[in-house]
């Protein structure tokens, strides 16, 4: 019988950009023996639009538009850390009010960001129904953000010197209402998929992750959380009123795909104590401070590197100024760069073909913040 | 195995028949549009709420499906990346005819706020013949579920035919598209 | 952290040191042959083990590119920005991959954005984001986006696109009137 060398055994496939089982546009290059694969390349580009280039060439206020469609399914973060950025270069200090407010939205930005990765990775496994019911269940949250913001996806609610309006009368009761019908919803959610047996065993021991690949690649958030490193920002480096905040960094220490989706799970439970936290606890006053005529707004030069903790883990902006008008250089750090390059990478080797999409979404790989 | 292989170079052809079959057929076509699941640019995320509970796409008969083959409906989600734009024609291109295209968002009609951005597309309709534009950015689900209302209506009157004259006008769409797309390796016609 | 700067002093030769505006944030310069021996020092002796970013800052003006490593310490909680300024004309920079493996990315994207090469990183020439391009690397300062996206994909004031858009909504409006 003929004997085949690695090089016949070798299939090449490719895995999107048109796929059902990518999260958003993006391709993998892998190669598999049999059912295994051995190899895994990443391409990125499908979503570029250059937004660093568009930044540099207007107003400081004009970006603000574009700054939230840098990560789309979380808009927030981004306005967040380009507003804080500006304020700390040219030295605004805003409103305590303004501030709570701020961690209010960055916390339900989260709250629906873990909502829909469910029907994510629910749906990637084919377990219908869970998808119907957290994506429907996310829209009482996008209904808040748009009484308060009028916008589902793209709010334009941060901006420098505090937020853009106050919250409307009787918003904090609406707030607690979608909290508790969450909370309540909860128990069924661990019924239908975290308690759920064939989802334990399509995650565990999958993509299992060496401890040590954390700090050496740059591994964070939930994933890193998921290997027993603490890593938080909102712990590490405080921004707005998270230092006033009661809570605990939550870790697991099976550093597979089932220890990252129990992370994210305790998550959403911590995310609607830190909102019940930030409305009992928030004082009342303007949201507003002052600004300079933002037409005419130039900030003195310098340079910083400010950083928020979104889902995925620390999305960073590093921002440069020049003393002009507009911007000289905004560089984003997409969270999911070293999880969709080096540590997927590491990752793939061994790892069965029909594992593949779930890894994918498991380290909740975000293309348009990995190429902007 | 030669790349030639995998293609068929030919032209692609139009079938006519009576105009009562014609409209027998237009009233099928509009009752079940297959969406296929590739979201181009950021209006996918509007998406999944649109097929799932709260908004339920499927009562107008609007559902996902993964393959192009099986695809009635290409959803161009806002700007289109020069990278993307020969993906999307590719996809394009392996579904079946009757075809639509519906253009999601300000990017797709001139470009948007990307008006400058030296990797996105100003105009869709240059490259695809887009059959209908919902404006917004983004397009709430509602508004993309009347944009397929819309899209309903115009394939049942006869007038969704920007596939007919993607075949007519076959030179002219690859002329607009040769001046972008630059290492063009894909054959004349890929069906 | 002043004694960590002090401490850096010692040995290398450090050319600005500037606190950024909050506390927990340092700005150093240092010379370029001295990049690789400060990275490794602050790794393995400081903690400062997490690259958070690479990035590249043209300074047209004075023909010069700023490279920026971005560094932060889970122990020391602290932000250090460590930058370097190469010539314009010539610009190569040696790898930090062997220091961290994530550099790669950065280091591939720096080099289609802005045609900065790193000597040693095998997979720079890559594709990153970009796919056929011909022009000078498009996030330098005097590659004019406008002007080019106006050449390649029409102006948005001109006919052919104006026709269209008013094709598109005649189209629209007709609906209207028929109803």
């Amino acid at each position: 019988m003929k004997k085949f060398s690695k090089e016949d055994r070798e299939v090449k496939l490719f895995v999107g950009p048109q796929h059902p089982g990518v999260t958003g546009n993006m391709s993998f290059e892998i190669t598999l023996e049999g059912d295994i694969l051995t190899s895994v390349k990443t391409h990125v580009g499908y979503l570029h639009r250059a937004f660093e280039k568009l930044m540099e060439r207007r107003l400081f206020i004009q970006n603000f538009p574009l700054v939230c469609r840098i990560c789309v399914p979380e808009s927030d973060t981004n306005e967040e850390n380009y507003a804080r950025a500006l304020e700390e270069l040219a030295g605004i200090e805003i409103p305590e009010r303004a501030k709570w407010i701020r961690t209010l939205v960055l916390e339900l930005s989260r709250l629906q960001m873990f909502m829909r990765w469910i029907g994510g990775i629910a749906g990637t496994m084919g377990l219908g129904t869970a998808p119907q019911w957290s994506v429907g269940d996310r829209d009482y949250i996008l209904d808040l953000f748009e009484e308060l913001t009028g916008g589902r996806i793209y709010h334009i609610y941060i901006l420098p010197g505090g937020v853009r309006r106050d919250l409307p009368e009787g918003f904090e009761e609406r707030v607690l209402k979608v909290m508790d019908y969450l909370e309540k919803k909860l128990p069924d959610y661990d019924a239908l998929i975290f308690e759920n047996a064939v989802f334990k065993k399509r995650l565990k021991g999958i993509a299992k992750i060496d401890p040590s690949w954390v700090e050496e690649i740059g591994v964070t958030g939930p994933v890193a959380r998921a290997c027993g490193f603490p890593f938080d920002v909102r712990k590490e480096q405080p921004y707005e009123v998270y230092d006033k905040l009661d809570f605990e960094i939550i870790t697991e220490t099976g550093c597979d795909l089932y220890a990252m989706a129990m992370v994210r799970r305790r998550e959403i439970e911590l995310s609607i104590k830190l909102i019940r936290q930030i409305i009992d606890r928030m004082p009342k006053g303007d949201v507003w401070t002052h600004l300079p005529n933002v037409l005419y707004w130039k900030i003195p030069a310098g340079e910083t590197y400010v950083k928020t903790e979104a889902t995925r883990g620390e999305f960073g902006y590093y921002v440069v100024t020049d003393g002009s008008d507009k911007p000289r250089r905004v560089h984003v750090r997409g969270v999911s760069t070293p999880h969709a390059y080096t540590l997927l990478e590491r990752l793939v080797p061994g790892m069965n073909i029909s594992d593949f999409s779930v890894a994918i979404v498991g380290l909740q790989t975000c293309p348009p913040e990995i190429e902007r | 195995m030669k790349e030639k292989d995998y293609f068929l170079d030919d032209r692609p052809k139009k079938l006519s028949y009576s105009e009562v079959w014609e409209k027998f057929f237009n009233w099928a076509r509009a009752q079940s549009l297959w969406v296929i699941a590739y979201g181009t640019g950021c209006g996918s995320i509007e998406i999944p709420p649109m097929v799932t509970s709260r908004f339920d796409a499927e009562r107008f008969g609007v559902s996902t499906v993964g393959t192009p083959r099986q695809a009635d409906v290409l959803i161009i989600s806002g700007y289109l990346a020069v990278k993307t734009l020969k993906r999307v024609i590719r996809v394009y291109e392996q579904m079946q005819s009757p075809k639509y295209v519906v253009g999601l968002g300000a990017c797709t009609v001139n470009g948007g706020m990307y008006y400058d951005s030296y990797n996105t597309v100003n105009l869709v309709d240059l490259y695809i013949p887009i059959d209908v534009y919902v404006a917004g950015c983004m397009p709430r689900p509602e508004a993309i579920l009347a944009g397929f209302a819309q899209l309903m209506k115009k394939i049942k009157e006869g007038r969704a035919d920007g596939w007919k004259q993607y075949i007519d006008n076959l030179d002219k769409y690859r002329k607009n598209q040769e001046k972008i797309i630059k290492n063009w390796k894909i054959p004349n016609y890929n069906w | 952290m002043e004694d960590l700067i002090k401490r850096l002093e010692s040995i290398f030769k450090i050319v600005e040191k500037k606190r950024g505006k909050r506390d927990n944030l340092w700005i150093l310069e240092v010379e370029k042959d001295s990049l690789h021996a400060v990275l490794s020092y602050l790794k393995d002796n400081e903690s400062f083990r997490h690259l958070a970013l690479i990035s590249c800052v043209d300074w047209i003006e004075n023909n010069k590119f700023q490279l920026s490593y971005i560094l932060w310490s889970y122990q020391k909680r602290q932000n250090l920005i460590v930058k370097i300024f190469i010539d314009r004309d010539k610009p190569e920079f040696k790898t930090v991959l062997n220091l961290f493996p994530q550099a790669e990315i950065y280091e591939r994207e720096i080099r289609e954005l802005y045609g900065v090469t790193f000597e040693g990183n095998p997979t720079q020439f890559e594709d990153f984001v970009l796919e056929d391009w011909e022009e000078m690397p498009p996030m330098r300062r005097d590659f004019d986006t406008l002007k080019y996206s106006q050449e390649k994909y029409g102006d948005r004031d001109s006919e052919v696109l104006k026709t269209n858009i008013r094709k598109i909504i005649s189209d629209y409006t007709d609906e209207w009137r028929r109803k």
